[in-house]
C-alpha cells in the first residue's frame, strides 16, 4: 500500500517538474516598465517647444547634379518552392479544369537568373533635391487588371498622386482591398483607388470574396522607386548626384534584402538599407547584384 | 500534530499577509503582440529600443491614473483634456457628486485598461471588444481607412451595438459621454503611436556595434521633432481630418418613408423588387458574402483586420504557424474566430437600423471587416436606396419567420 502511495507521488512530482510544454521555438517579448526619470526629461522637451538644432541641417551637403544607378537582382541557389493556393471559390473561372494554382510571391526566370517584382527605393529625399521628372505631382493612371482570379501585376508601385485604375476581365465579380481601400469591381467594370499617402514598404493587396488573391501597392510621394523586370534589372534615372543615398530594397517573400554581393564584393544591408554616392552624370551600373536563396526562405 | 497544525496555518496566512490588501497601481499594458509582429519581420528588439520606446509613451501620454496629452496644434478640435482627468483614474467622485474614473467603472472590463479590447471579460465575449489601438473602427460614417467622427462614437455610447455585448450607455449624462468619447479618442490614438514608434524605431539605432546603447540614437528617437512633430502629429492629423470627411447622404426620397406624406406602397414595393435584383448582380454582389439566403453564408472563412495582422491565419498547414499562434495566445492574444457576413434575416444591425446607417454600411463599406464599399461607377445613389429598402424589408419576407408556418398546427394556448 505504501510503496504504491510512493509511486504515485514520485509519478506526481515528476509531472509537475517536467510540465505539459513541448519545445517552444519562438521567443517571446517580455514587457518593459518606463524608467519614470527618463520619461520626465523627454516630456519637459514637448513643454517647452524648443526647436532641434537647425544648424545640423544647413551642414547637410547639396546635391551636385543628377546620375543614374541601374542593375540585375540575380538568385544565387535554388529558388523557393512553390505553394499551392486553396482555391476553394468559384472554382469553374479562378481554377479551370481544376488546374493548380500556385503563389507568385517568388518570380524567378531560371534562364538568366533573374528575380522580377524586387523593388528598390531611395528612402529619404529631401524635396529640393528631386528631379523634374521624378517630382511628386505625376497624375497618370496606373492600369490593374486581374483575371482567373489573379491579380495581373503583382507589384505595383505608384506616386501617391497618381491613381491606380483597377479592372475586372473576370466573369466573376472581384473586390479591391488595400491600404485604407476596400471597394467591390464587378465583372466588366472598374474601380479608382487614390492612395492617400506614402507608404512606408509595400502593402497587401487582396480581394475578400476570393481570399488567396494577393498583390503589393506601394506608393510613394517622390518618383525615386523602381520594380525589377523578369530578368531582375531595373533602372534609377535622374538620382540627386554627390550626396549619400540611402536605397531600401524589398522582395514580398524576404521583405527587407538583408544582403547582396555586388561585383563579387560581399555586402551587409541592414534592414533592407544600401547606401551610395553618385557622382554627377554618372551612370552606374551595379552590374548583377547577386541574393542568396537564404533570404527567401 | 499540532505543531504540524500551526505551520499550516503559518503557511496559508504568510503569502496573504505579504500581498497585502492594497491594489496595485493600473499600467498600459505594452503591445506585445505587434512588437513580435515587427520582430518577426525585422530584427529583435534590442533593450534599449524598447525602453526608448516605453519612456516615449509614458512621456507623451501619461498613465492611467494621470493621463497626459500633448498640446499639438488642433488638440482642442479633437478632445478636451480635462476630460480625460474625468474618465482616467480610480473609481471615484468629487465633492459636487461628479464621477470620477468613467472609463474604469465602465469600460475596462471589457476594453480593457489598455483599450486594446483585452479586458478581463473579453475572452467570453463574441463578438470580442474592440481594440481601439489600430485606429480602426467599424460603424462610421466616414469611409474605409478613415477615423470616425466624434458624432460616431457618439452613436455608438448612446445606441450600444445591437447583437454585441456592448451597451447603450445613454443613461449617463451628457457631459459623462462627452468624457468617454474622449478618453476613447486618447486610448486609440496612444495605441496607434504605439505601433507606430515600434514600426519606425527599426529605422534607428539604439545600439552601438559592440552592444553599448547608441544614445544618440536614443536621444533622436525621442526629441520632440519625432515624436510629437512627425509621429503624433500624423496621428492626430488622421483624426482632425475625419470631422470632414464623413459620407454626406442624399436624403431618403419620401415615397419609401411610411411616415411621410409622399408615401407610395407600390413604389417601395417596386424598389424592393430592384434591391433584389441588385443583390443577386454583378454590380453589387451581395450574394458572395451574405449567401444565396441572405444568411450571411456566403463566405465564411475570412479573418478580421485585428485578426489577419498578426500573420496569415489560413495558412495552417504551414511549419511556422503552430509556434506562432502559441506565441500569439501566450502574448494575450484572443483565440481568432472568423468574421462572418451578417445574417441580414434577423433585422439585428449592429452600426445602426435607421436607413441612413445602412446606407453608410452599404456605400462606405466597413473598415476593419471583409465589407468592400459599393462600386462607385457601377452603382448610384438611387441603386443604394433600393438595396437598403430591400435589406430593411427582408426581415418581415415568410422565410424570415417560420414561426407563421407553423402556427396553423398548433392550438393557441391562453
Amino acid at each position: 500500500m505504501n510503496a504504491r502511495k510512493f509511486q504515485f507521488g514520485a509519478i506526481l512530482v515528476m509531472a509537475s517538474v517536467m510540465g505539459c510544454s513541448e519545445s517552444n521555438t519562438v521567443t517571446l517579448p517580455t514587457a518593459t516598465s518606463p524608467n519614470l526619470t527618463d520619461s520626465a526629461r523627454i516630456r519637459s522637451g514637448f513643454e517647452v517647444g524648443v526647436p532641434t538644432d537647425n544648424a545640423s541641417a544647413a551642414s547637410i551637403a547639396s546635391p551636385t547634379g543628377f546620375a543614374t544607378l541601374r542593375g540585375s537582382f540575380k538568385l544565387e541557389g535554388d529558388p523557393p518552392a512553390p505553394v499551392m493556393l486553396t482555391v476553394d471559390k468559384d472554382t469553374n473561372v479562378c481554377a479551370p479544369g481544376g488546374k493548380p494554382v500556385f503563389d507568385q510571391d517568388f518570380v524567378f526566370d531560371a534562364t538568366n537568373q533573374g528575380i522580377a517584382n524586387v523593388v528598390i527605393y531611395v528612402e529619404k529625399c529631401p524635396e529640393e533635391w528631386v528631379h523634374e521628372s521624378a517630382k511628386p505631382g505625376d497624375e497618370s493612371e496606373v492600369i490593374f487588371d486581374q483575371k482567373e482570379c489573379i491579380f495581373l501585376t503583382r507589384m505595383v508601385a505608384m506616386q501617391t498622386s497618381q491613381k491606380l485604375r483597377a479592372g475586372n476581365s473576370d466573369p466573376v465579380g472581384h473586390n479591391l482591398k488595400v491600404a485604407s481601400f476596400n471597394q467591390t469591381i464587378p465583372s466588366g467594370g472598374f474601380a479608382i483607388y487614390q492612395p492617400l499617402k506614402e507608404m512606408r514598404a509595400p502593402e497587401e493587396m487582396a480581394c475578400s470574396i476570393h481570399p488567396w488573391m494577393k498583390a503589393w501597392m506601394f506608393t510613394r510621394d517622390n518618383g525615386y522607386f523602381a520594380v525589377s523586370k523578369p530578368d531582375g534589372s531595373f533602372e534609377l534615372p535622374n538620382l540627386p548626384a554627390g550626396v549619400k543615398l540611402d536605397f531600401r530594397v524589398w522582395q514580398e517573400r524576404s521583405k527587407a534584402v538583408t544582403g547582396a554581393t555586388v561585383n563579387g564584393v560581399e555586402e551587409k544591408w541592414s534592414k533592407g538599407r544600401m547606401s551610395r554616392t553618385l557622382e554627377p552624370d554618372q551612370d552606374l551600373n551595379l552590374g548583377n547584384i547577386v541574393l542568396n536563396s537564404s533570404l527567401f526562405n | 500534530m499540532r505543531i504540524l497544525n500551526g505551520y499550516l496555518v503559518l503557511l496559508i496566512a504568510a503569502p496573504l499577509a505579504l500581498v497585502g490588501c492594497d491594489a496595485p497601481q493600473a499600467q498600459f499594458s505594452e503591445n506585445l503582440i505587434f512588437m513580435k509582429l515587427q520582430e518577426e519581420q525585422n530584427e529583435s528588439f534590442s533593450t534599449p529600443q524598447q525602453q526608448a520606446i516605453a519612456d516615449s509613451l509614458q512621456a507623451m501620454f501619461g498613465t492611467p491614473d494621470e493621463p497626459f496629452f500633448v498640446p499639438v496644434e488642433g488638440l482642442s478640435d479633437l478632445l478636451e483634456v480635462r476630460h480625460l482627468g474625468q474618465a482616467a483614474g480610480p473609481v471615484s467622485s468629487d465633492e459636487y457628486g461628479n464621477g470620477q474614473g468613467l472609463f474604469r467603472q465602465h469600460c475596462v472590463h471589457c476594453h480593457g485598461v489598455t483599450g486594446n479590447g483585452r479586458g478581463p471579460t473579453a475572452a467570453f465575449l463574441n463578438p470580442y471588444p474592440r481594440d481601439f489601438s489600430m485606429g480602426k473602427f467599424k460603424f462610421t460614417s466616414t469611409p474605409v481607412g478613415v477615423k470616425p467622427t466624434t458624432e460616431d462614437l457618439r452613436r455608438i455610447l448612446m445606441n450600444g451595438v445591437a447583437g454585441t455585448s456592448m451597451p447603450s450607455f445613454a443613461l449617463l449624462s451628457e457631459g459623462e459621454i462627452e468624457a468617454l468619447i474622449d478618453y476613447v479618442k486618447y486610448l486609440s490614438v496612444r495605441g496607434e503611436v504605439e505601433r507606430e514608434l515600434m514600426i519606425q524605431s527599426n529605422d534607428f539605432d539604439f545600439q552601438t556595434e559592440d552592444g553599448a546603447t547608441d544614445e544618440e540614437g536614443v536621444a533622436s528617437f525621442t526629441a520632440s521633432d519625432f515624436l510629437v512633430g512627425e509621429v503624433l502629429t500624423d496621428v492626430v492629423d488622421s483624426w482632425l481630418m475625419a470631422e470632414s470627411m464623413a459620407t454626406s447622404v442624399p436624403e431618403r426620397p419620401g415615397k419609401f418613408d411610411r411616415f411621410s406624406e409622399s408615401f407610395d406602397a407600390a413604389e417601395l414595393v417596386a424598389s424592393v423588387d430592384r434591391g433584389r435584383k441588385l443583390y443577386f448582380s454583378n454590380e453589387a454582389q451581395c450574394v458572395k458574402c451574405h449567401g444565396p439566403s441572405q444568411l450571411g453564408d456566403g463566405q465564411t472563412n475570412d479573418y478580421d483586420d485585428w485578426t489577419k495582422e498578426f500573420f496569415d491565419w489560413k495558412q495552417s498547414d504551414n511549419e511556422s504557424f503552430a509556434p506562432m499562434m502559441k506565441a500569439y495566445l501566450a502574448l494575450g492574444g484572443l483565440k481568432p474566430r472568423n468574421i462572418l457576413p451578417r445574417n441580414l434575416r434577423k433585422g439585428v444591425y449592429r452600426g445602426g437600423r435607421r436607413p441612413v446607417d445602412l446606407y453608410w454600411r452599404i456605400h462606405n463599406g466597413i473598415d476593419g471587416s471583409g465589407m468592400p464599399e459599393s462600386n462607385k461607377v457601377a452603382l448610384n445613389e438611387d441603386d443604394l436606396w433600393d438595396l437598403v429598402n430591400y435589406v430593411l424589408e427582408l426581415p418581415y419576407e415568410d422565410a424570415s419567420r417560420p414561426g407563421n408556418e407553423l402556427r396553423v398546427n398548433t392550438k393557441e394556448v391562453r
